[in-house]
């Protein structure tokens, strides 16, 4: 991993107009999904990106590649702001930064052969013809474990896992520096899962690609990444290096978040000390005012209620999390003085 | 331990598929005592959904074809007469299905949904029945219970509709409670808040629960007695600490090796790569000969694996409530010294290098 940044957020939001009743355009409201996230990307490093559903963890990956149009702030790919980018540039965009679904089941077209499906970025972005191309997908396939004569199998032909395997071939077809992976492994069996994960793991190194790795399973993330950022109703809650977020979170949400995923060691289980959260996360066409997070938040106290808290260094170096806890810093500036408390 | 709850004996599914038959499930035995815990855990295909469907007689007739004994408080669910099989669906045992989206009927109130059941199984007028659906929502933790009665599924959330569900199936006071993947659809968080819930109403009630699930956590967090599928076979079984601990059988090591683990340290800042069970599970049509893992299997150290089915066999001792069970031919000896010196010779005689290439290290 280098210091140089290849995907940058700065202020990025995601808005989308909730229409009124029926087909009346009247507005009723705006929903939420990415609401102010700054993060940057560092050039050959694994960012997972955990939350919950509807944090708009997805929706972010999305607007990273310009999949869906930003509302605001600006999103720059190794240096260029991509948020207007038009027409030959963005197909450019297309080329370097590739997508692995989470379903490879919908994701590849039935009628189409492995062979069509994976050369066909090669055939968009005029990369390889004639014989050549056939070389290159025989070895984008091996480069993802199949063997190169599935070239013209269809998919219902392949498991869950293979299907997978083609997808991620498809994406690194044009030879992509960024690649995000939307719950990539969500729809597969744990041993399968794994044989997945590995894969990506060894083409990130091989490759030197920089990965954004979406999921909600934090044990996962854990084990693939080598930053984590987490993500609650639109925003980006808590970053740091994997090891530091994974055993010392320091907002409360991502402890809760760890609490709760169940752990395969019995007596670890039964001595645990789980942080439940009380009720659901709000709608994001309603967010809560102040820190999002009070109206779950074991810890809240009075200036969550009004002050918007911003990312701030806590923690191991790296680490960032928007939390008062760790002293009162955010929007707006009418702070209370002097109110700091650990957590 | 009181007279079980549930007793199956050789339970075994064959469903007729234009593939030719699929034995699906393939004597499969096991017991569910007053206030345990079973869980039932596989990978897709393996059965576990299948073997509780048919002890409730939900499997399609003329597609199914179910044999074997299942004992519900003394009872063989399996040769029921429907109009018996359906008074014990309720108060004999409740279900709870994966997914809260799907299995509500969007154009049915909460509380209609409710008091149906209810007044199916006992004389409550309307208005009674009502009360007691309420005094159900307020105790699977519902806020206003009287008023999530008025509402539809659409206006509450995946847990919410989850806890409804749940209430729905608790509304008979069931003895046994069948949970088919009942917290997969739903968020770490909102789960924790189910498995809390369920628990709590088990010690409450003391009710038999058979939790089926694909995630090793979650069993190791509910469990008392885990069963482990593959195949359609049981291929282990025991105690939680028994079998996750201590595995025996190379699918259960495998599975667990392939677990991505929160609580595993890493070395040197690196987390070291998961272990792989090469290939995919066999189909319930062409199930292999000899022991049903031995195609995928790293270890395959006997003679009689691709010929031969293991049978479940006792290791370790044997004179506990609850023994530890595998089915192979792959355990050292009947009583292994340890689990380390198991976990040092395992891999040995694989036949690629593509096998489970860790075992996997006990951490804390």
């Amino acid at each position: 991993m280098s210091g140089e940044v290849l995907v940058s957020a700065r202020g990025v939001e995601v808005h989308f107009p909730t229409g009124g009743r029926g087909f009346r355009t009247a507005q009723a409201g705006v929903l939420r999904a990415v609401d102010g996230v700054d993060l940057d990307i560092y050039r050959g490093e694994t960012l997972g990106l955990v939350g919950e559903s509807g944090c708009g963890k997805s929706t972010l990956g999305n607007a990273l590649l310009r999949l869906v149009p930003t509302t605001g702030g600006s999103i720059a790919f190794d240096g260029t702001d991509i948020t207007g980018l038009q027409g030959r540039r963005i197909k450019e965009l297309r080329r370097r930064a590739g997508m692995v679904f989470q379903d490879p089941f919908a994701s590849l077209d039935p009628r189409r052969t492995v062979a069509q499906t994976v050369s066909e970025p090669l055939e968009v972005h005029g990369l390889r013809k004639g014989r050549d191309k056939a070389a290159r997908v025989a070895e984008l396939l091996e480069l993802v474990g199949l063997d190169a004569n599935v070239a013209g199998r269809y998919p219902h032909e392949f498991s869950g896992g293979q299907r997978q395997r083609v997808g991620i071939a498809r994406a690194l077809a044009g030879e992509p520096d960024f690649l995000v992976c939307d719950e990539a492994i969500a729809s597969l069996d744990v041993s399968v899962q794994a044989q997945v994960l590995n894969l990506l793991r060894r083409l990130q190194r091989q490759l030197g690609l920089t990965l954004l790795f979406i999921s909600h399973d934090l044990s996962a993330v854990r084990h693939i990444s080598d930053r984590i950022a987490v993500m609650y109703l639109g925003r980006v809650v808590e970053i740091g290096p994997a090891e530091a977020v994974g055993t010392d979170p320091q907002m409360p949400y991502t402890q809760a978040l760890l609490s709760a995923v169940p752990l395969p060691h019995p007596k670890l289980e039964r001595e645990r000390k789980r942080v439940v959260l009380t009720g659901d996360v709000p709608s994001p066409a309603a967010v809560p005012s102040g820190c999002r997070f009070r109206t779950r938040c074991p810890y809240a106290f009075e200036p969550c209620d009004d002050v918007d808290p911003a990312l701030q260094p806590v923690g191991a170096p790296g680490q960032q999390a928007a939390c008062h806890l760790h002293g009162v810093v955010g929007t707006p500036a009418t702070t209370p003085d002097g109110v700091t408390a650990t957590p | 331990m009181s007279a079980p709850v549930l007793e199956v004996e050789d339970l075994r599914v064959r469903l007729r598929t234009p593939r030719g038959p699929a034995d699906v499930v393939n004597g499969l035995s096991y017991s569910v005592g007053a206030g345990e815990t079973v869980a039932v855990v596989g990978e897709s295909g393996s059965g576990k959904s299948v073997s509780v469907l048919a002890l409730l007689g939900l499997l399609p007739q003329g597609v199914a074809t179910v044999t074997g004994r299942a004992l519900l408080q003394g009872e063989d669910l399996l040769t029921m007469q429907p109009e018996r099989l359906r008074q014990v669906r309720g108060p004999g045992a409740g279900m709870v299905f994966q997914d809260p989206m799907t299995s509500l009927n969007p154009v049915l109130t909460i509380g209609r949904q409710l008091v149906e059941g209810i007044r199916a199984h006992t004389d409550l007028d309307k208005a009674a029945a009502r009360r007691r659906a309420a005094d159900l929502l307020g105790e699977v933790g519902l806020p206003d219970p009287a008023g999530t009665l008025d509402r539809y599924p659409h206006e509450l959330s995946g847990g919410m509709r989850q806890r409804v569900i749940i209430a729905i199936a608790l509304s008979n006071s069931p003895a046994l409670l069948i949970a088919d993947e009942a917290t997969t659809a739903l968020d770490v968080t909102v789960q924790a808040q189910i498995i809390d819930l369920v628990e709590g109403l088990q010690a409450e009630r003391g009710m038999g629960v058979v939790w089926i699930t694909h995630d090793l956590g979650v069993v190791a967090g509910i469990a008392d007695r885990v069963l482990v599928m593959y195949g359609g076979r049981c291929v282990e079984d025991g105690t939680v600490d028994d079998v996750l601990e201590n595995p025996s059988h190379p699918y259960t090591r495998g599975l667990l090796g392939a677990l991505p683990d929160l609580a595993q340290p890493a070395v040197d800042g690196v987390v070291p790569d998961l272990a792989t069970v090469p290939g995919v599970p066999p189909a319930p049509t062409d199930l292999p000969k000899g022991c049903v893992f031995w195609p995928r299997c790293p270890v395959r150290g006997d003679a009689r694996c691709e010929t031969e089915q293991p049978p479940l066999a006792i290791i370790g001792s044997s004179d506990v409530a609850l023994p530890h069970r595998a089915a192979t031919w792959c355990t050292e000896s009947p009583a292994r010294a340890g689990s380390t010196a198991v976990s040092g010779t395992f891999g040995t005689g694989s036949p690629g290098t593509s096998g489970i290439e860790s075992p996997r290290g006990r951490l804390r």
